[in-house]
């Protein structure tokens, strides 16, 4: 590695970190994406993963690997507890059951002191995040959503997304199917709060409110998620750009918020669609016809 | 027993105000078929809004008025900027709620911006400070007025829904959008009125709970979108009456909460109410018929 | 493959106050082609819909030999053998045809997550061997050479043929068809009614739905007309034919 390269790397460590952390996130979410599921519990589970991790370096002395699995397992379990009940109902219960669940995890993060250090959060920890250890995570998702999309399962999961009644009926178990992705995306989200928390130093609760979600969720729906590479263009491109800015918080604020305005307009499918031509311009009637037609949930 | 009767007060001029709110979270969803996740700021710019007019000298009750229109106006705004334009792409409808969460950071952005991020105070009034002890129980002027102006905005809205030719569009609207273009409801018009009232009611919300609590901050819709996701699931989504019995009972639940349980976990009640009621009963407390819109 | 036996025992389905299926019984027996048929409304789609599981019946039963398809949810309900196609193409438009036949197999993949994750040879192996079933079927519906175009780009008569291509991807001992010929020509409706036949003779059991009378009676051993939720006739398409009851459902009452 040459001088300047080295010199690069320590400069920006930071920054290279946190994008492959939030590019981690992504694609947590993105695998509750792919089946339609509009999860806005990525805060919590981050959260979840963060304050277990951390209670078990700093109180228990345990060691930090045994730390993060904790993290994404109790990240996973809740999951499965949210999963469970509401997975059966319309997506409209989902999303509000996945953001009642994020409050509550920040709320109850707020007043267990003795656990969290309630408004003040946790200072002091180890600093035990390498970024080799982010990029490994990051690459091992992707190498998996990878094959996953690529095999029958994938196959199935499409279907489910676009239209789940088919799904079903060509015997597609749609709710074990949703159940799963829900569960591996609060796996990788906790085990990303683990990360999060031996990266910075401090945990506290406002790292992982509804703002950690919303954030979470534009990263693959400005890269687009029909794509492998979306939410990892998408987590860079949203981490990178406010920094080179230098923008203020509040300024970052509106801009993400304007840039996810413009995609969700005028790129429905991600930034990464102006890459490909528009293809069947023309015909698109079997789309719509797929589209209008009348869903059933059983 | 004085306790409980504070409590009740305390409940029901909170309630109302959860109210008011969650009329407009469900009166769009009832149109839309989507969670408007932008509620939250609209209530924020109206307590703004409110504010700056009672420090220009407007009296209380022009204050509201302005806060009311202010949302309205803002309601219809983000239908035009955002909504409409998505309505016209047709494409999925989580599209809608992920361009509500955007439009809700840009307006929070755009407020911290503008008022800067420091919690501000209504100016003190003399008049609504009067208070008076009945058995123990303190009642305030202010949680009178709220109560009351409550009540006449759900008057309202129940008069503008049952009775008015754009009541009337509205309701078609939500019982079918294919339905009202046959029968010739112009539905742009039709949604953008909804907007209207969802933001005048959210606008007035922020008027009303800024008072109450006298905190105004950028940050309060965020607090209030919660109630109001929780009040529209108590109420079952797209229920205006159920919002309202959700509202006063949400009020009183996190009061008797304060009160009786514990004050630090008020805000995890609600949250702990949702997943309850979507275990037991996710069509809302207050359906008679199943949900059939799947 | 050997076709089952479809029994329907009474079956009624309310929604909230519109009745759509009264009370309905029927046997589509083993091999055959058992045609459904009734003005539109009369509760045919719904009881393909209660069949495959999409809704709960509200009363009756459901046997496919001796096993009861009611109460199963629709995976379960495939998994048993039932296939079906959709009266309004329910295709995923912007996919290959093959992938969308593809999706038919699902049931047949023995791989489990792990081996997939872990790219096992076995699952390459047997999606190959799939993929390899699916594109004979294309050709056996007459359609082999679309295999790679995207499904929405395709004329109506050539989706349909794809619906048909997808369920019988799953290897069904019932294949359920609701309205094939709906917007087919007649060149393309005598070509779907050799299709149907072709089918017949390789053993699967068919329920066939469709409003064209002339193509039922090609194709059907046995009619079941409904109207108004129950049924009011049954016998072979020459005694349907005659049936004063049927002419009555389809052509109105004279003195009405």
């Amino acid at each position: 590695m040459t001088a300047a390269a080295a010199q690069f790397l320590a400069s920006y460590s930071n920054i290279i970190d946190l994008c492959l952390l939030n590019a981690l996130v992504a694609y947590g979410l993105y695998l509750a994406l792919s089946a339609n599921m509009f999860s806005l519990a990525t805060g919590g589970f981050m959260a979840l993963g963060a304050y277990c991790s951390v209670y078990l370096t700093m109180e228990m002395s345990q060691p930090f690997a045994l730390a993060v699995l904790a993290g994404a397992v109790l990240g996973a379990a809740a999951a499965t507890l949210i999963g469970l009940p509401v997975l059966r109902l319309r997506g409209d219960y989902f999303m509000l059951a996945t953001f009642a669940f994020t409050e509550v995890i920040r709320v109850v993060a707020l007043n267990w002191d003795d656990l969290t250090g309630g408004a003040l959060g946790i200072v002091n920890i180890p600093r035990d995040t390498q970024t080799w250890h982010l990029a490994l995570a990051l690459v091992v998702v992707i190498y998996l959503v990878h094959t996953l999309r690529g095999s029958y399962l994938g196959r199935a999961i499409a279907a489910i997304k676009q239209d789940d009644v088919v799904a079903q009926t060509m015997g597609v178990d749609v709710f074990t199917v949703r159940l799963s992705l829900f569960v591996a995306s609060g796996f990788i989200c906790g085990a990303a709060g683990a990360l999060a928390a031996h990266l910075n130093y401090f945990v506290g609760p406002g790292d992982f409110g509804l703002v950690r979600s919303v954030d979470a969720l534009s990263y693959p729906i400005l890269g687009g998620v029909n794509a492998l590479a979306g939410p990892l263009v998408g987590a860079v491109f949203t981490t990178i750009l406010p920094e080179a800015l230098r923008f203020s918080s509040q300024l970052r604020e509106i801009l993400l918020g304007a840039l996810v305005l413009a995609v969700v307009l005028y790129l429905p499918d991600g930034a990464l669609s102006v890459l490909k031509p528009r293809r069947r311009a023309g015909n698109s009637g079997g789309g719509k016809a797929t589209a209008a037609a009348p869903r059933v949930s059983p | 027993m004085s306790t409980f009767f504070q409590q009740v007060v305390n409940g029901i001029s909170l309630g109302s105000t959860y109210a008011v709110f969650a009329m407009g979270c469900t009166l769009i969803f009832g149109v839309l078929n989507i969670v408007n996740m932008a509620q939250g700021a609209l209530f924020m710019g109206g307590a703004y809004l409110g504010l700056e007019a009672a420090r220009l000298g407007l009296p209380a009750p022009l204050a509201l008025v302005v806060a009311l229109l202010g949302g309205g106006v803002l309601g219809v705004l983000s239908d035009l900027i955002v909504f409409r334009t998505l309505r016209a792409r047709g494409g999925h409808r989580w599209m809608g709620l992920v361009a509500s969460l955007a439009l809700a950071r840009v307006m929070v952005g755009l407020a911290q911006e503008i008022f800067g991020t420091q919690v501000q105070r209504y100016p003190p009034s003399a008049f609504l400070s009067i208070a008076w002890e009945i058995g123990g129980v303190r009642i305030q002027l202010l949680q009178v007025v709220i109560v009351v102006v409550s009540v006449v905005l759900m008057a309202l809205l129940a008069i503008t829904l049952q009775r008015s030719s754009t009541g009337r569009a509205i309701r078609t609207v939500a019982f079918s959008e294919d339905v009202a273009r046959i029968v010739g409801v112009p539905v742009g018009r039709t949604i953008m009125a909804t907007f209207f009232l969802a933001g005048a009611l959210a606008g007035a919300a922020g008027m009303l709970l800024g008072n109450l609590f006298n905190v105004v901050s950028p940050f309060m819709g965020d607090q209030m979108l919660v109630k109001g996701l929780t009040v529209i699931i108590l109420g079952g989504l797209g229920n205006v009456p159920g919002a309202v019995a959700g509202g006063f009972l949400l009020g009183l639940i996190e009061v008797f909460s304060v009160a009786y349980v514990s004050s630090s976990f008020r805000d995890a009640i609600g949250f702990g109410l949702i997943f309850l009621i979507l275990l037991v009963k996710p069509t809302g407390l207050f359906s008679r018929v199943e949900d059939r819109r799947a | 493959m050997t076709g089952a036996t479809l029994e329907v025992r009474r079956i009624a389905r309310r929604f909230q106050h519109i009745v759509a299926v009264d009370n309905i019984s029927f046997v589509a027996r083993a091999g055959h082609v058992t045609g459904l048929i009734g003005p539109n409304g009369s509760g045919k789609t719904t009881t393909m819909n209660l069949i495959t599981g999409l809704y709960p019946t509200d009363a009756g039963s459901i046997l496919l030999d001796d096993t009861t398809l009611t109460g199963l949810r629709p995976h379960r309900i495939a998994a048993l053998g039932v296939a079906r196609t959709f009266q309004n193409i329910r295709l995923l438009a912007d996919q290959t045809v093959l992938s969308n036949v593809m999706l038919g197999t699902h049931r047949g993949h023995r791989q489990n997550l792990l081996a997939v994750l872990a790219r096992w040879p076995g699952a390459a192996a047997e999606e190959r061997a799939l993929q390899a079933r699916c594109r004979e079927l294309l050709d056996e519906v007459g359609i082999g050479h679309l295999a790679d175009a995207a499904a929405g780009d395709l004329s109506y008569g050539d989706r349909r043929r794809v619906e048909i291509a997808r369920a019988l991807a799953s290897a069904p001992r019932l294949l359920l068809l609701d309205e094939p010929a709906a917007g087919m020509n007649h060149a393309e409706k005598a070509r779907l009614g050799d299709l149907i036949l072709q089918i017949r003779q390789s053993g699967i059991t068919v329920l066939l739905i469709e409003h064209d009378i002339d193509l039922v009676s090609k194709v059907s051993d046995h009619v079941v007309v409904l109207n108004f939720g129950c049924e009011i006739a049954e016998g072979t398409p020459a005694e349907i034919r005659r049936d004063p009851a049927v002419i009555e459902a389809y052509l109105g009452r004279e003195d009405a």
